[in-house]
């Protein structure tokens, strides 16, 4: 079983640097988004994004198998 | 027909329907441990996506984090950020968990302890652990299906009678279909879930705010700090619960021990 590649890694990483590790920066009421809170909104896109990141994730670890001839 | 009746005709139709999806989930099959565990390694990505959704929403989803949200605001929200980054760790270590427990037909969380790590000893201490922590876990969602189905059937049904009746269907056809009752069960709930998420959080708000955002407006107005985190700390705090949050590390372990049934099969 081979380790995953650092560009994967670095792009799961972007949904911990934006729910995580960045609160100061979005915690806030307002402004109102579709009638939601700011930091309301902002978490529920990240939900949204962080799927996309995996997406790009799974498609960069996807061929990296498909490459070395591995089945998965 | 009284509140309380329609309550519990709707209450009751839904434990006979889901007993029955439960009981009917393992007929037909011959139920070796194999099959009982893991599902004779043989779901398809619909329904490990659907048994996935189904696990991390417990009694905790209805009353914990409403609850807290209530009474806390705002750091109520690392709910949806822990959930989703405890996704993309899965990402990274689930398909090896998957791999190997099919290589070597592991079918339990101590199984692959003790086969990763080479121990019996190992394995055994993995087992303990992990039933002692369950049963915790157990009593207090049996303690918030309790008081959810208490106060939803206006008292109609106490809360121990409640919670003898959930032991006594669910354990029955655990027994009898093992995961597919789980897996079966839980499309049925992920439907209700949906249904009652939506009717909660649109229907609430539009009854008494005339709206999400003028509910929002409003509670902005009445308690401005209760919609932030708390105070100069919150990065750290946020964090910290990060760290801490982990309320459902069995059924993060529970995900572990079903996705290798074959998330990835289909590309084979």
């Amino acid at each position: 079983m081979k380790r995953a590649s650092l560009r994967a890694l670095l792009i799961a990483l972007i949904p911990f640097v934006a729910m995580c590790f960045s609160v100061a920066l979005w915690d806030r009421v307002g402004p109102m988004l579709l009638g939601l809170p700011f930091n309301l909104f902002w978490l529920i896109s990240w939900v949204v994004l962080s799927t996309l990141c995996m997406w790009a994730a799974y498609r960069i670890e996807a061929a990296r198998h498909k490459k070395d001839g591995e089945t998965r | 027909m009284s509140s309380s009746g329609v309550a519990l005709t709707v209450i009751f139709a839904i434990i006979a329907v889901g007993a029955g999806i439960g009981f009917l989930a393992g007929a037909h099959r011959k139920m070796d441990l194999e099959q009982w565990t893991v599902g004779g390694r043989g779901f398809g990505v619909v329904l490990v996506y659907l048994l996935m959704a189904g696990e991390v929403y417990t009694t905790f989803s209805f009353l914990g984090a409403s609850g807290w949200a209530y009474s806390r605001g705002g750091p109520a929200l690392y709910i949806m950020a822990y959930l989703t980054l405890a996704y993309v760790v899965s990402f990274f270590i689930l398909p090896q968990i998957w791999e190997e427990g099919r290589k070597y037909g592991l079918q339990t969380e101590s199984d692959f302890f003790g086969r990763r790590y080479g121990s019996k000893y190992l394995a055994a201490f993995v087992c303990v652990v992990g039933v002692a922590f369950l049963i915790p876990y157990v009593q207090l969602q049996l303690t918030g299906l309790g008081i959810i189905v208490e106060v939803a059937s206006f008292d109609g049904i106490r809360r121990t009678p409640a919670m003898v009746i959930a032991v006594a269907i669910v354990a029955s056809f655990v027994l009898a279909s093992g995961v597919r009752a789980v897996a079966w069960v839980s499309v049925l709930k992920d439907a209700l879930m949906v249904v009652a998420a939506l009717a909660i959080g649109i229907g609430v708000p539009y009854i008494h705010f005339g709206g999400i955002g003028n509910m929002f407006a409003a509670l902005a107005h009445a308690r401005p700090t209760h919609l932030t985190m708390p105070g100069a700390t919150a990065n750290l705090g946020h964090a910290s619960l990060h760290l801490h949050g982990s309320p459902d590390i069995p059924g993060l372990l529970h995900v572990a021990a079903l996705i290798r049934c074959r998330l990835y099969r289909q590309k084979r």
